[in-house]
C-alpha cells in the first residue's frame, strides 16, 4: 500500500456551549490514500462537516476545541498557525462546502471568487488568472464560461452554484478533495457528471477525495473505502463491498437495510434512509456512558452496551480494513 | 439604470414640493412679527406698513407660498427683513463653511468607526472591544459644547497649536482654513463617529460568521485580502446607508458646533434666522436642508444599489 496523502489520528472536536461542551467528533482516524476515494456517512448533525473543516482550521476559533492528530504529506494539521495552514488551503487540501447558497459571497461576480483562489498560491498575472477561472468554469461543465464568469451568485441556478464551488475547490490543484454534500442540490444527470468529473480530475492527478454525503446509492457507485459515523464516532468502516456485502454494526445494518434502489427517481433527500430511522441520536453535551446507538439499538441492548463504549475492533474473516465498534458483530458475517 | 434614476427625482420632487409647504406653513404660523422684529423700537406706523407690503406680507398666504416658490425656482429666496441681503447669496457665502466642516467631520468619524469597529468586531469581549464600547459610549453622552470647550481651553489655551475658532477660506489660505477646521471637525466627527462604530462592530461580526468568509480562507487566501474582499466589503453595504444618514446630519449644520468655534455655517445663519424671525431666511435654510436630505439619500440608494448586486434597480429601492 502507498503512503496515505492525509492520516487522521484520533480526532476529537469539542464546541463550547451555555450548556457546557458538545462532544461532536469523538476519536475519528482515518487515511486517505492518493486516487483513493473515501465515502463519510452518518445522519445529518453526526459531526461529518465539522470533522473536516476542523482538519483546515475552518472551525470558529475560542468555540471549537480540537486535539488530535491529522498528517498531511508529513505535516502536522492540528494545532497549525493561520498562517502555516493557509498554503495548504486551497492547494493542499481543496473543499466543496455543503451550501452553495451562502458559501459564494453575494457582492463579488463568480469569476473574481474563482481567481482569488487561482491566485491564492503565487502571484498570476490577471488576465491569465481570468482565463484560468474560465478554464475551471468550462471543466465543471458551465456553457459559456467567459460571460456567466461576470455573474454574481443570485443570477445562477442552485446547480451553477454548486459547480462554481467545486471549481473554486478545484483551482489549486489540491492533492485531497474534500467534497461535502457536493452533489446534493444538483438532480440526477448533473450528479452523474460531477461524479465523473471528480473521478476523471482524480485519475488524472491521483487526488484523494473525501466525499461526504447522505446518498448510499452514490457511495456504492463511488467510494473504495467508507467509513460510518454515528454521534461523532466511527462505528464502522471498511472497503465498500465489505461494507454493503456483510455489514457489522446495527446502525450499518439498518441502514443497508432501508437502502434504496439505486435507481430510485426520488431526490435523495428524500429517501435519506438515515434520518428514517426511528429514535434521535444522544445529545452531544451528554453523551451516554456506553454505545452511542444503544437507545436505538434493535439487535441486542444489554448492559455491556449501556456502559463501554464499544472499541472499533477487525471483524474476524474480513480484512483489517474493516472494523466495526460492537460488542455484537453477529456470527459468520 | 436611467429610468431608475428618473422616477426617484421625480419622487424627490414630490416631497420637495410637500416640504415646501410644510416649511413655509410653519414659518408662517410660528407667532412672532418679523417686521416689528426687524424694527425694533425705531420707526413710524407708516414705515411698518411699507416694510410689509414690499415684504408682500399682506397677501394672502396661498399667494404668498406661490410667489416665494415661484421666485425660488428661478433661485431667487426672496430678501432678508433683517439684513435686506438676497437670500441666496446669505446662503452661498455660507455653503463653503458648512462643507468643509461636514466633510471633515465625516472623514474624522470614518477614522474614528472603520478601525475601531472592525478591531473591536475582531476581537469580542477583548481589551479593545471594551475600550470600543465605553469610548462611543462616552462619544455619544459627552455635549459637544463641552468637548469642543474642552479643545479650546487645551489646544488654543494651554498649548496654543490652533486658533480657537472662527473660519478661514480654503482659497485664502488652506493651511489656515485647515488649522481653524481640526477642532470643529474633530468636536463635530465624535458623536458620529460613536454612532458608526457601534454599527460597524455589528455589521463586520455579522460579515465574519458568514460562509463565504469560511470559502475565502478556505482558498488559502491571506487574511488581510479575506479581511478586505469578504469581510469589510461586505460590512460597507449598510455602512452606506448610516453614513449618508450622519453626512446630512452635518451638512445640515452642527449648530452647537458651529457656535462655539464661531464657525460662519448654515446652522449658525438658521438659528440666528429663527431668533429675528426671518421668514425668508429661514425658509430658504430650510429648504436648502430638504435638498441636502433628499440629494443625500439618493446618492445613498445609487450607491446600495452600486455595491449589492442583489438589489437591482428595476424593482426601485427594495428597502
Ligand atoms: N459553531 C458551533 N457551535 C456549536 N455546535 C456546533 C457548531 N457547529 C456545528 N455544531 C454542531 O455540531 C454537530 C455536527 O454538525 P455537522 O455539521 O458536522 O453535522 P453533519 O454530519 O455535517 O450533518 P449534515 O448531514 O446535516 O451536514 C451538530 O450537532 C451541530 O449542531
Ligand atoms: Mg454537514
Amino acid at each position: 500500500m502507498t503512503e496515505p496523502v492525509l492520516s487522521v489520528r484520533d480526532l476529537n472536536v469539542g464546541f463550547r456551549t451555555s450548556r457546557g461542551l458538545a462532544h461532536v467528533v469523538n476519536g475519528i482516524s482515518y487515511d486517505v490514500q492518493p486516487g483513493e476515494t473515501l465515502a463519510i456517512v452518518g445522519e445529518s448533525g453526526s459531526g461529518k462537516s465539522v470533522g473536516t473543516l476542523a482538519l483546515l482550521g475552518l472551525l470558529p476559533p475560542g468555540v471549537a476545541k480540537v486535539s488530535g492528530s491529522a498528517v498531511f504529506a508529513g505535516e502536522e494539521l492540528i494545532g497549525r498557525s493561520e498562517e502555516k495552514l493557509r498554503p495548504i488551503r486551497g492547494a493542499g487540501i481543496g473543499m466543496v462546502f455543503q451550501d452553495p447558497m451562502t458559501s459564494l459571497n453575494p457582492v463579488l461576480t463568480v469569476g473574481r471568487q474563482i481567481v482569488e483562489a487561482v491566485r491564492a498560491h503565487g502571484p498570476m498575472p490577471k488576465a491569465a488568472a481570468r482565463a484560468r477561472a474560465e478554464e475551471l468554469l468550462a471543466e465543471v461543465g458551465i456553457p459559456d464560461p467567459r460571460s456567466r464568469a461576470d455573474a454574481f451568485p443570485h443570477q445562477l441556478s442552485g446547480g451553477m452554484r454548486q459547480r462554481v464551488m467545486i471549481a473554486i475547490a478545484l483551482a489549486g490543484d489540491p492533492k485531497v478533495l474534500i467534497a461535502d454534500e457536493a452533489t446534493t442540490a444538483l438532480d440526477v444527470t448533473v450528479q452523474a457528471q460531477i461524479i465523473e468529473l471528480i473521478g476523471r480530475l482524480q485519475s488524472e492527478h491521483s487526488t484523494g477525495v473525501i466525499w461526504i454525503t447522505h446518498d448510499l446509492g452514490v457511495v456504492a457507485g463511488i467510494a473504495d473505502h467508507v467509513l460510518v459515523m454515528y454521534a461523532g464516532r466511527c462505528v464502522e468502516e471498511g472497503s465498500v463491498d465489505e461494507l454493503f456485502d456483510r455489514p457489522v454494526h446495527p446502525y450499518t445494518r439498518g441502514l443497508l437495510g432501508s437502502m434504496p434502489l439505486v435507481d430510485d427517481p426520488r431526490p435523495a433527500r428524500e429517501r435519506d434512509p438515515l434520518s428514517t430511522m426511528p429514535g434521535l441520536p444522544p445529545d452531544p453535551v451528554r453523551l451516554p456512558p456506553g454505545c452511542s446507538f444503544y437507545p436505538r439499538c434493535t439487535i441486542r441492548a444489554d448492559e455491556r452496551c449501556r456502559t463501554e463504549v464499544p472499541p472499533l475492533v477487525p471483524i474476524a474473516g474480513s480484512s483489517d480494513r474493516h472494523r466495526a465498534a460492537t460488542f455484537y458483530a453477529p456470527e459468520g458475517v | 439604470m436611467t429610468g431608475y434614476v428618473i422616477r426617484r427625482l421625480v419622487q424627490s420632487v414630490i416631497v420637495l414640493i410637500g416640504v415646501s409647504i410644510l416649511v413655509f406653513a410653519i414659518v408662517h404660523l410660528v407667532p412672532g412679527d418679523p417686521i416689528r422684529l426687524a424694527l425694533g423700537t425705531r420707526g413710524t406706523e407708516e414705515t411698518y406698513q411699507a416694510m410689509r407690503e414690499r415684504a408682500g406680507l399682506d397677501e394672502p398666504l396661498v399667494v404668498q407660498y406661490f410667489q416665494w416658490i415661484g421666485s425660488a425656482l428661478t433661485g431667487d429666496l426672496g430678501v432678508s427683513f433683517r439684513t435686506g441681503q438676497p437670500v441666496a447669496n446669505m446662503i452661498s457665502e455660507r455653503v463653503p463653511a458648512t462643507l468643509s466642516l461636514a466633510a471633515a467631520a465625516i472623514v474624522v468619524a470614518l477614522l474614528i468607526a472603520v478601525p475601531l469597529g472592525t478591531l473591536s468586531a475582531l476581537k469580542p469581549r477583548s481589551p479593545v472591544d471594551w475600550f470600543a464600547t465605553v469610548s462611543s459610549q462616552a462619544g455619544l453622552s459627552i455635549p459637544d459644547f463641552w468637548m469642543g470647550i474642552m479643545f479650546i481651553l487645551l489646544f488654543a489655551g494651554t498649548l496654543g497649536w490652533l486658533p480657537s475658532g472662527g473660519y478661514v477660506g480654503f482659497t485664502e489660505d488652506p493651511v489656515q482654513w485647515a488649522r481653524h477646521l481640526i477642532m470643529p471637525a474633530v468636536t463635530a466627527g465624535v458623536a458620529s463617529g460613536s454612532i458608526m462604530t457601534r454599527f460597524v462592530r455589528s455589521s463586520v461580526l455579522e460579515a465574519l460568521g458568514q460562509d463565504y468568509v469560511r470559502t475565502a480562507r478556505a482558498k488559502g487566501m491571506r487574511a488581510r485580502d479575506v479581511m478586505t474582499w469578504h469581510v469589510l466589503r461586505n460590512a460597507l453595504v449598510p455602512l452606506v446607508t448610516v453614513g449618508g444618514v450622519q453626512l446630512a446630519y452635518l451638512l445640515s449644520g452642527v449648530v452647537i458646533v458651529e457656535i462655539v468655534f464661531a464657525w460662519p455655517g448654515l446652522g449658525q445663519m438658521a438659528l440666528q434666522a429663527v431668533e429675528a424671525r426671518d421668514y425668508s431666511l429661514l425658509q430658504g435654510t430650510v429648504l436648502l436642508f430638504a435638498v441636502i436630505f433628499l440629494v443625500v439619500n439618493l446618492v445613498v440608494d445609487l450607491l446600495y444599489a452600486k455595491l449589492d448586486p442583489r438589489i437591482s434597480y428595476e424593482q426601485g429601492a427594495a428597502r
